[in-house]
């Protein structure tokens, strides 16, 4: 059964430079109980989309012009404001890239623990403390008791993301997006948060998506995923295939430019050429023809849909 | 922090001390004196008068008088105001010009913290644009314009309120609200910029995913931090403005302290000069002080050892 089912989504940003079309025609699907990595360089869209159907783009400039996002079953798009201000923080959480700047300096990690579970379930006070407590002992964080009076900018990187990870999953939350959790954290303590997410998603049997730029994050950790460029989906496998029989030609050059222990010696690492497109002036036809090593000569003229190749679905004119 | 407190209070001694011996000099230099008049006075009398105030002393002298009775806090006699203390002088007239504008900054607070949240709220809109337009107006238009403005208006045209003195709350009405019109404005923006300013920080993202109630991130998550510019120019402001103002006073027969500060300049009264600036400057330095304290409030990453 699916959680999640993003339809043909397009989020587009009206700016005085025209329109930027950074949600462009996107579709997928979370599974109960699945982990999806998205992956993408920056600006390619990949947190724009989970922003934009949950309400958190400031429109204007934000636009959804079309699509179709039910959770649950549930219409997100056609939701009046309130039951879809119910559903967040509380089905659907989600964990931001930078703990620095995530949490709000002005209150105690106490308060903005128990606002999370007060403004959802009407429970007192003493037993929303309680469930906060519990949130902050159940991600690792020492002497919970005491770290709770705490000001953000009391703790370090690493526990300042495990106690947002806490306040994501204070409600239970059906499906987690979590936003680059750990791009903002030191290399030491990285593994330690993914697994954090990986155990609690297990226990809880939650859903997850994880969005993030490193293919090394997502390696040991997602079901399945989709690689998005410049607001598009280029790719959706499964995290196996990925890895071992890639197909779009993005996708290879992503994996290519991930370092690894296990290469000869005197093998460079690769970069891809170029910079991502400008989404407000986006290249005809596909839009990574003028960085593909493998580019023929319809890509820049015809706009290669997703299809479906074997076991994966692939937006490219090689297949 | 009451060790920090107790340091502050004890460093502004020092910064007085520096105060009163510019100021001192400075209107020593300034050409003529308290009794420079018209018509010359006869040379006896100017004699008698200049070793009453010991004028005929060198002014070194002069000056480690003056700093002596300042320790005892004695501000010394008015030159201008004959039979009358420049301690005297400021008791009567600061509260009448504390009254006013304890009340005029309080209604530009009010007023000007409303008006800057909605123009926040809705950021770019007609209610922002209108707000914002009232505010350009509010800072561009003159007390002396306003004040006798208002006073055609609600005293001459539909008598309503008493055109000037300092006796009822219906005297107060139109002194505070031209006394505080440019403050309001000043607020309204600084709110405004404030709020926007905390608005696009990543924390009231937060605040939004985690499904909090609108009026929850405004008030809960927003508004500590987007006053954090508002408390800084109410400190100086609150000082300025309990020091009374020359024009408003002067417009609605204010008897407050304002017009000493330009009158005692005028009339070269040394000792009062010195009385008025260094009573502002001792209220200048109270209210940083409590700025500083009110922050830590505010803002937990602002600590004083």
């Amino acid at each position: 059964m699916n959680i999640l089912e993003v339809k043909n989504l397009k989020n587009y940003f009206h700016t005085r430079d025209g329109i930027v079309k950074a949600v462009d025609d996107v579709s997928f699907h979370v599974a109960k109980g699945e982990t999806l990595g998205v992956v993408g360089e920056s600006g390619s869209g990949k947190s724009v989309t989970h922003l934009a159907y949950l309400g958190l783009l400031p429109s204007p400039p934000s636009k959804i012009e079309s699509g179709n996002v039910h959770f649950q079953g549930k219409d997100l798009l056609h939701m009046d404001l309130e039951s879809l201000r119910k559903l967040r923080g509380n089905k659907i959480s989600m964990i931001f890239q930078d703990p620095m700047t995530s949490l709000n300096p002005f209150l105690s990690i106490k308060t903005q623990l128990m606002e999370t579970i007060l403004t959802h379930t009407n429970i007192s006070e003493q037993d929303a403390y309680k469930k906060s407590v519990e949130g902050l002992i159940q991600v690792g964080i020492p002497a919970a008791d005491k770290r709770i009076e705490s000001y953000p900018h009391e703790l370090s990187g690493g526990m300042r993301q495990r106690v947002m990870i806490a306040m994501a999953l204070l409600n239970n939350p059906e499906l987690l997006i979590a936003d680059e959790p750990t791009t903002a954290l030191d290399v030491t303590i990285q593994a330690g948060v993914l697994e954090l997410i990986d155990n609690l998603k297990k226990q809880k049997g939650m859903s997850v998506i994880l969005i993030t730029h490193d293919l090394g994050v997502v390696a040991g950790l997602t079901d399945r995923i989709i690689v998005m460029y410049a607001g598009q989906i280029k790719e959706e496998a499964s995290t196996f295939d990925i890895f071992n029989t890639p197909k779009h030609p993005y996708t290879k050059a992503l994996l290519q430019s991930v370092p690894r222990l296990d290469t000869t010696k005197g093998n460079r690492l690769l970069s891809i050429p170029g910079l991502p497109p400008d989404l407000a002036k986006p290249p005809t036809g596909c839009r990574f023809h003028p960085r593909c090593p493998e580019k023929i000569d319809k890509c820049d003229k015809e706009e290669p849909q997703l299809k479906e190749v074997g076991n994966c679905k692939v937006s490219c004119h090689l297949y | 922090m009451i060790r920090y407190i107790l340091k502050r209070i004890l460093s502004t001694i020092p910064v007085l001390l520096i105060i009163a011996t510019i100021t001192f000099f400075i209107i020593r230099i300034v050409p003529g004196g308290p009794f420079d008049s018209e018509k010359a006075l006869p040379p006896e009398i100017l004699e008698t008068i200049n070793k009453k105030y010991h004028f005929d002393e060198p002014l070194y002298m002069q000056y480690l008088r003056y700093i002596k009775d300042l320790a005892h806090l004695d501000l010394g006699p008015s030159f201008k105001y004959a039979n009358r203390s420049v301690n005297e002088i400021i008791m009567q007239s600061f509260p009448v010009s504390f009254e006013l504008g304890f009340w005029a900054l309080l209604f530009a607070s009010i007023f000007g913290i409303i008006a800057g949240i909605l123009s926040s709220l809705r950021h770019n809109s007609r209610v922002d644009y209108f707000f914002m337009g009232l505010a350009t107006l509010g800072i561009s238009l003159p007390s002396f314009v306003l004040g006798p403005l208002l006073v055609l208006i609600f005293a001459l045209h539909f008598n309503i309120l008493p055109v000037a003195g300092w006796s009822s709350i219906p005297h107060m009405i139109m002194p505070v609200i031209t006394l505080g019109a440019m403050y309001t404005a000043y607020i309204a923006r600084l709110t405004r910029g404030g709020m926007l300013e905390i608005v696009n920080q990543d924390f009231i993202r937060t605040a939004r995913a985690k499904g909090l109630k609108e009026r929850t991130i405004v008030l809960r998550h927003t508004l500590k931090g987007g006053l954090l510019p508002v408390v800084t120019f109410l400190g100086p402001a609150f000082a300025g403005i309990v020091t009374g103002s020359l024009v408003v006073e002067t417009i609605f027969n204010v008897p407050g302290l304002g017009r000493y500060f330009i009158q005692s300049a005028l009339n070269r009264d040394y000792t009062m000069v010195m009385g008025t600036v260094l009573f502002y400057a001792v209220i200048l330095i109270f209210m940083n002080l409590v700025v500083d304290i009110v922050y830590t409030l505010l803002d937990p990453r602002v600590k004083y050892e």
